[in-house]
């Protein structure tokens, strides 16, 4: 029932009236509840070879046609309230849903600008499904005229569009790719989290709380018994303040890497003192890390992971610390004054040159395997300068020509041997152990693989073909998250079936975009899809060793 | 008249009558590339449109029983009127859809008449909510150009392709013969030569066209004939002859007796 158009404005000369489609009565809507739900069983006996023009085979032809055409001419009926609004905005290219979105939301669709959208495609299936009610200008689109609205060349085009609804018929996630959310291996060997969103949101969150509190999960340091000989600078009183913590602690290099990522808050809350870091001997110059256990003031550290925002109090460069190393020692410590120690902790002076020679003195017992190492190693352990030859040398030139000297005196009297020839053997006897490995001495060709050789010259040329899907496995929806769907099972590429094969350049280009995840070629003949995959395989070797 | 609707080459058919028609009394196929709307999420059985080979749509106009169109659009003028109309369409189908829920009820009720005497003295039963009536489609009047399919352009490339000129011949002196043909790129060849409809027989020939003074390198003869074996066809080499006939060579595996 087409009204006739009695406005006075033509179509253009020419122009074809295209036909609707029916509309459904009233009756025929209510009618609809009660029709058939179940698909009939596709096949009707087996298909035969020849016609013969006989009555059996025209009814069967006729049966078939006629649940074909019943099928076919069935309208989509929904339930008015089961329709969600939508409408398609052809400036931007995307659906806006009106109302709230269903179940399908939680596979397709992304949100911006606080609305909820639909690509072209999506919503495309979706009003194939009978989910959505898409209006354009008003006016409910009909399948016919959403296919050749949202199906333009700027959109992705009907190829895509069969190969998306074709794959969501099976069941799997459809999501267009997403480069940013490829995750090379070396990311996830590291488990860092894919998606700046996530990632960003989880280090804002821990740095505000560890901004906001103060670091009250120090540990409490275990009180020394025995004061031991820490090194403190003897000249400078390095003032603990009247906290009631034991002294400094020094503190050995790996501590000062887990400290560096703590955020220092310069609080005026007294410090529960770390646990001191035991280092016996303290022949050791540090590298500066030094901790106050008592300080109300912020850590004076000054390595690099530190974001300290007052001026540590003490200025380290003119703090000496006394070298007890070999070279210089610095052996007898004074007794710190004793304003500086808390009343119940008593401390003397000491001499450490007894302690010092006892370093390094217990023989290393070195196991069997070590020894003979060593001896093994040994011989050859010699200095080139201990050599006086070599320092009557002037010149780089007079020691080539000793060394030239010294090679001709060895080999002179040696016997004629195959490497002295201009064509010497291809492996020592030695290395020679299966044909393998004289067969890996003389293959021209390399295995390769898809990913190698990829450069930035490579990535820039934009050929026609590119990634156009990410594919994620049916069971995974119920624990699909839009926002940080992992890693995809298959990356989709589209192409026509008339199409040129990509060549080598293109396809490796893919493979790097598409990271570790297989990438996948459909491939679109007149309605029919079939899928191809190129894979990396190594050849294997033939011999057994 | 049927309307063939042409986009970025290719051509869809929507209605259900109209794919009736080309299917039984034209003898052209088509496939189904859409959702049905009985079982939209199963890929075993596609509904409308029908996608039709370029060769069957220029066949279609060709012999005037189609018409080949482009960017239907619908009639701008009447929008206003055409969204009046839809919203009292709507109105007036829901009123309608109401009564005919409550007469429906109104008979059910009176078949189960006597159960419900037997519960009503538990239950209290208030009016019922009217329901939501179901919904319809309403179309509006769409205006396409038709396409001339004799010049390229974005929406019909094919023409003097000289590839798309071998299979057309090739299509059209097949179709004459009263064979039926569909794509045949699943079995390696440009078409699949039926004797009558596709759903009841099955194929006999796996056509390829090749171009009369091509060469053909005996590899790819050898693995098309291969193919054709593999699936119990014969593989139909077809070449379009200067003077307007096409040349058919059948290759059959045979093995020495």
């Amino acid at each position: 029932m087409e009204p006739a158009p009695e406005r006075p404005l033509q179509p253009e000369p020419g122009a074809v009236l295209v036909p609707a489609g029916r509309v459904l009565s009233p009756g025929e809507l209510f009618a609809a509840r009660s029709r058939e739900q179940k698909l009939p069983l596709r096949s009707h006996g087996q298909k035969v070879f020849l016609p013969d023009g006989s009555e059996a085979q025209e009814e069967k032809l006729r049966l078939c046609r006629q649940e074909l055409w019943t099928l076919l001419a069935e309208e989509r009926v929904e339930r008015r309230g089961s329709l969600v609004t939508a409408e398609w905005s052809p400036r931007d290219g995307v659906v806006t849903l009106k109302s709230f979105a269903g179940k399908f939301w939680q596979t397709m669709g992304f949100s911006e600008g606080g609305q909820q959208r639909l690509y072209p495609e999506e919503a495309l299936y979706l009003l194939e499904c009978g989910s959505i009610q898409l209006f354009y200008q008003d006016l409910p689109l009909s399948i016919q005229e959403a296919y050749e609205m949202l199906l333009a060349q700027g959109t992705r085009g009907f190829l895509q569009y069969q190969v998306f609804s074709h794959l969501k018929r099976l069941g799997y996630v459809v999501r267009r790719f997403q480069p940013s959310l490829v995750q090379s291996p070396y990311e996830r060997q590291l488990n860092l989290e894919s998606g700046s969103i996530w990632s960003s949101e989880k280090c804002h969150g821990k740095r505000k709380r560890r901004n906001s509190s103060p670091r009250s999960t120090y540990k409490k340091s275990k009180v020394l018994e025995n004061p031991l000989p820490e090194v403190v600078g003897t000249d400078e009183s390095q003032a603990t303040s009247s906290q009631s913590a034991p002294r400094h602690n020094s503190r050995s290099l790996e501590e000062k890497s887990q400290e560096s990522r703590h955020v220092k808050d310069p609080g005026g809350s007294s410090w529960p003192p770390e646990s001191p870091e035991q280092v016996f001997g303290q022949a050791e110059h540090h590298g500066g890390t030094l901790k106050g256990g008592g300080r109300s003031q912020d850590r004076a550290m000054d390595n690099s992971g530190n974001s300290g925002a007052c001026k540590p109090r003490w200025d380290f460069e003119k703090i000496a610390f006394p070298n007890m190393a070999c070279d210089c020692p610095h052996t007898l410590l004074l007794a710190p004054a004793p304003e500086l120690l808390p009343g119940n902790v008593a401390a003397r002076e000491i001499d450490a040159a007894p302690w010092c020679q006892k370093l390094n003195q217990r023989k290393e017992k070195l196991s069997r395997r070590e020894r003979e190492q060593q001896r093994g190693a040994a011989p050859f352990r010699s200095d080139v300068n201990a050599d006086p030859e070599v320092r009557r040398c002037t010149s780089w030139r007079a020691y080539k020509e000793l060394l030239q000297r010294r090679w001709q005196q060895k080999t002179w009297n040696r016997l004629p041997n195959l490497w002295d020839q201009p064509v010497t053997p291809l492996l020592n006897p030695g290395q020679a152990a299966s044909p393998a490995i004289v067969l890996q001495q003389i293959s021209l060709l390399q295995t390769t693989h898809l990913t190698d050789g990829v450069d930035g010259r490579l990535l820039e040329k934009s050929g026609d073909l590119e990634i156009s899907f990410d594919i994620y496995q049916a069971d995974s929806v119920s624990s699909f998250r839009k926002n940080d769907p992992g890693r995809p099972y298959a990356r989709m590429c589209i192409s026509g079936f008339d199409e040129p094969v990509p060549d080598l350049r293109t396809l490796k280009r893919l493979s790097f975009q598409s990271g570790d995840v297989p990438l996948i070629f459909a491939l679109v003949d007149h309605g029919d899809i079939a899928f191809y995959s190129f894979r990396d395989f190594t050849l294997p070797v033939d011999l057994a060793h | 008249m049927l309307v063939v609707e042409v986009k970025a080459g290719q051509a869809l058919v929507w209605g259900a009558e109209a794919a009736q028609t080309l299917r039984e009394r034209l003898g052209v196929g088509g496939r189904l590339v859409g959702s049905l709307a009985r079982g939209p999420r199963q890929n075993a059985r596609l509904g409308l449109p029908l996608l039709l080979l370029p060769e069957e749509a220029r066949l279609l106009a060709e012999i005037g029983a189609a018409t080949l169109v482009t960017a239907p659009r619908p009639d701008p003028g009447q929008q206003a009127q055409a969204v009046a109309a839809y919203h009292q369409e709507q109105e007036s189908g829901f009123r309608e859809q109401r009564a005919l829920a409550c007469e429906a009820r109104r008979r059910r009720l009176q078949d189960l008449a006597q159960h419900i005497a037997a519960g009503r003295a538990q239950k209290q039963r208030g009016p019922r909510e009217a329901e939501q009536g179901e919904e319809g489609a309403r179309p509006r009047v769409a205006w396409a150009r038709p396409l001339d399919w004799h010049h390229p352009s974005p929406d019909w490339p094919h023409a003097g392709n000289p590839a798309h000129e071998l299979r057309y011949r090739v299509y059209k002196d097949l179709w004459e013969r009263g064979y039926f043909l569909t794509s045949g790129g699943k079995f390696g060849g440009d078409f699949l030569v039926y004797p009558g409809d596709p759903l009841r027989f099955h194929a006999h020939f796996v056509a390829q066209c090749c171009a009369p003074g091509d060469a053909l390198p005996l590899s790819d003869l050898v693995s098309a004939g291969r193919l054709g074996t593999n699936v119990r066809k014969t593989l139909l080499l077809c070449s379009p002859q200067p003077d307007g006939s096409v040349a058919y060579t059948s290759l059959q595996w045979a093995g020495l007796p």
